[in-house]
């Protein structure tokens, strides 16, 4: 499981954080190489086009996506991180996963490592 | 004439209710005055809620001279601070709207960032509409006593702070009561170099309900125990079991409190109902270098206790996974803390990667535009990230000397 891809450097990432061009969830979803959602990228492309009352009306509906706090909740005076269960306890459920993590614990066996 | 203490300073302007706390905090702690507008404009309810007017009225009453301007419809705050005096000798008490969404903890970890730097000791009562259990935003009184305050023991504030929590009360309408006292102020926090994590030695946690069944907290735990103990034989969860609080019928409800007019006795024709009834959990874990890692769950809407445990003890892994020497519980504190330390001085935290995400970019987004000072990223080693965080020297004010 690479989660990380090679071409996601940590160089790129403090170009990015005072980039204030990009929203701080734009920032990240470049840095981890996640693809934008689709609507997002239809938005900004019809931004440049002349086809104005069209976008006009998508970029009010999406400002009442972030009022209704769907978006916009994330980062929203949050203290608790928001953690996809589903995705957690089907990753936790797998031995792999729990033996990859013995080393965390003072319980590991040192001399075993590599 | 002019000298720089009165060289009004233009506000440094933000947009919308996103982290407004946060920029309030620090705001408060620079003295730089803030001007927020469009907070909420497009929304149904337009403006501040009434949580945040009592954070602002909770910061009023604990500084000395803050300016706080509020246009008609509320979507506007021009916020200037005063010096950060505390309330030494005259215990405060601190009512929370009645039907405050947030946990205490919303107004606790902005007093625990306060208080270091007052001119004297914090002694805060919240009443009202406390929630001491996590909700979906906040995470416990517990989680926060027991993990973000060692956050701050590792800047050497450690004496003469408690949290006691007199009366414990779960969501969606809290009524319970958390003693904060904090009487350990600083002149500026020592620069931190936190690079090993260090590996998990023991694991506590604090099991609540308040108003169910005693065997709840029993499930929840071992539940936990049975997914934790197969890392490490030292876990010990402790079990508190508490009373629902009786509140008049019609706690809550908007306009109540005007309605009764400080006749809390008689309100609602005498009658009072259970509230606050509920249970959660929320796990510690330690490691042998002092860095905590937390999770926190509550129960949903007829949710089994065995889910609970067993959703706390997953994220209790998930963030140990996650890793980095300061648990994402405690980060914003951290770089908060680092920016405030001795000038010049670079301090070092080491993060896990996934711990770097939309929070941690816009709050030092909100650093850079408050304090002036960046913070720099390289690559550790396996995967990790190295935070360096420049002082700004900011310190306290109110103190010349520790």
């Amino acid at each position: 499981k690479q989660l990380w891809m090679r071409s996601h450097r940590t160089v790129n990432l403090s170009k990015l954080i005072y980039d204030e061009s990009l929203t701080p969830t734009e920032v990240i979803q470049k840095w981890r190489g996640e693809h934008e959602p689709k609507s997002q990228e239809k938005s900004k492309n019809t931004s440049d086009g002349s086809d104005s009352e069209e976008d006009f009306f998508k970029k009010v509906e999406e400002e009442d996506g972030e009022d209704d706090g769907k978006s916009f909740k994330k980062i929203a005076d949050r203290s608790l991180p928001i953690y996809d269960m589903e995705k957690l306890e089907s990753y936790w459920s797998e031995e792999s996963a729990l033996e990859d993590l013995r080393r965390r614990f003072i319980t590991a066996n040192l001399l075993e490592e590599k | 004439m002019t000298t720089a203490t009165i060289t009004p300073t233009a506000p440094i302007q933000f947009t919308t209710h996103s982290s407004l706390r946060r920029r309030l905090v620090l705001s408060t702690l620079t003295g730089a005055p803030l001007r927020i507008s469009q907070i909420r404009a497009t929304s149904l309810k337009p403006g501040l809620t009434p949580y945040e007017f009592s954070l602002l009225r909770l910061l009023d009453s604990l500084t000395n001279g803050t300016f706080i301007e509020i246009s008609l419809t509320g979507t506007t705050l021009l916020y200037k601070p005063g010096l950060i005096t505390g309330n030494s000798g005259r215990p405060l008490v601190h009512t929370i709207p009645e039907n405050c969404p947030r946990g205490a903890t919303y107004f606790l970890e902005v007093l625990a960032l306060l208080a270091p730097f007052s001119k004297s000791a914090f002694s805060v009562t919240l009443k009202g509409g406390v929630i001491t259990s996590a909700t979906t935003e906040d995470y416990s009184v517990d989680t926060f006593r027991t993990a973000l305050l060692p956050v701050y023991a590792s800047f050497e504030v450690t004496r003469g702070i408690e949290v006691r929590t007199l009366a414990r009360s779960s969501g969606p309408l809290g009524a319970g009561e958390v003693h904060f006292l904090h009487g350990h102020q600083v002149r500026l926090p020592r620069t931190l170099h936190l690079q090993n994590p260090g590996r998990v030695k023991r694991i506590r946690g604090v099991s609540y309900s308040t108003g169910v069944s005693a065997g709840n907290n029993a499930r929840m735990i071992e539940v936990a125990r049975g997914v934790l103990n197969r890392f490490i034989a030292d876990v010990y969860v402790f079990s508190d079991v508490s009373k629902a609080q009786v509140v008049p019928a019609d706690y809550g409800k908007e306009g109540a409190v005007e309605k009764a007019a400080g006749n809390m006795k008689g309100r609602a024709g005498g009658k009072t109902k259970k509230t606050g009834v509920g249970f959660g959990i929320s796990l510690v874990a330690e490691t042998s270098l002092g860095t905590m890692y937390a999770a926190d769950a509550f129960a949903g809407p007829a949710e089994a206790a065995e889910d609970v445990g067993k959703r706390a003890a997953v994220m209790l892994l998930e963030e140990i996974r996650i890793g980095g020497v300061v648990g994402r519980h405690g980060l914003m504190s951290v770089l908060v803390m680092m920016m405030m330390g001795v000038e010049g001085d670079v301090g070092r935290v080491v993060l896990g990667k996934e711990a770097v995400g939309e929070e941690f970019i816009a709050g030092v987004r909100d650093l850079k535009r408050v304090f002036g000072g960046e913070v720099a990223v390289r690559d550790g080693e396996n995967g990790s990230l190295v935070v360096s965080v420049v002082g700004r020297g900011v310190g306290n004010v109110g103190r010349k000397v520790a």
